[in-house]
């Protein structure tokens, strides 16, 4: 039961996010500023492919019985997280350099930088699942 | 840190999904456990020892000099 809230509450909170970005995307494709809007449909695509990799495996566990999250995975979550919150500093820190250098506008800066952030968890997750958490 | 959870699981028949549903884990920590690439926290290698029916320090063995402080 408590498997099943936990795997309900990812697929709703994935769902949500995914459908936001969607929904940012249409509302300025709609405004004609097509080039502005792609950022959140990456960004959107990047939430929906974590999104199925990190529930597939959980629900094939759980419908054979199995924790849908366990204590590797929480560590492994915690791992890419910190190393997400880290690497998005100097992420940060580049895309506010480059800014300066060549001439982006300060609302792509900031799409760049949630993007880049989001894209850097995905990674970092990836990195610690396949390779394991260093102990 | 080596494991002789694979060996011990043959000598009970036992798949590692039959294991990773006895100890309420996931199938890829046990597989990450076997290849000595994921540290269990004492609660797990506890309920692994249970259900393989050995001692701990018969299923976990520590390399020397690893990670010597």
């Amino acid at each position: 039961m408590k498997d099943r809230t936990r795997v309900f509450g990812s697929v709703a909170l994935f769902a949500l996010v995914f459908l936001s970005m969607l929904l940012l995307f249409a509302i300025m494709s709609s405004k004609g500023t097509l080039y502005d809007s792609v950022g959140w449909l990456i960004l959107g695509v990047i939430v929906l492919a974590f999104g199925v990799l990190y529930l597939r495996g959980g629900l094939k566990d759980a419908r054979k019985g199995m924790s849908f999250q366990d204590e590797r995975t929480k560590k492994i979550t915690l791992y890419a997280g910190s190393a997400a919150f880290t690497l998005s500093i100097w992420w940060m820190l580049a895309l506010m350099y480059l800014s300066d250098k060549i001439n982006i506008i300060p609302r792509h800066v900031a799409a760049a930088g949630i993007a880049g952030m989001a894209l850097l968890f995905f990674i970092s997750w990836i990195w610690y699942d396949r390779r394991g958490a260093p102990e | 840190v080596r494991t002789r959870i694979k060996e011990l699981r043959a000598r009970y028949d036992m798949t590692q999904e039959d294991l990773a549903v006895k100890v309420g884990v996931r199938r890829e920590t046990i597989v990450f456990l076997e290849k000595g690439k994921y540290n269990p926290s004492l609660k797990l290698a506890h309920d692994i020892s249970k259900v393989l029916n050995a001692k701990i320090e018969e299923i976990f063995i520590f390399d020397v000099g690893e990670n010597s402080s």
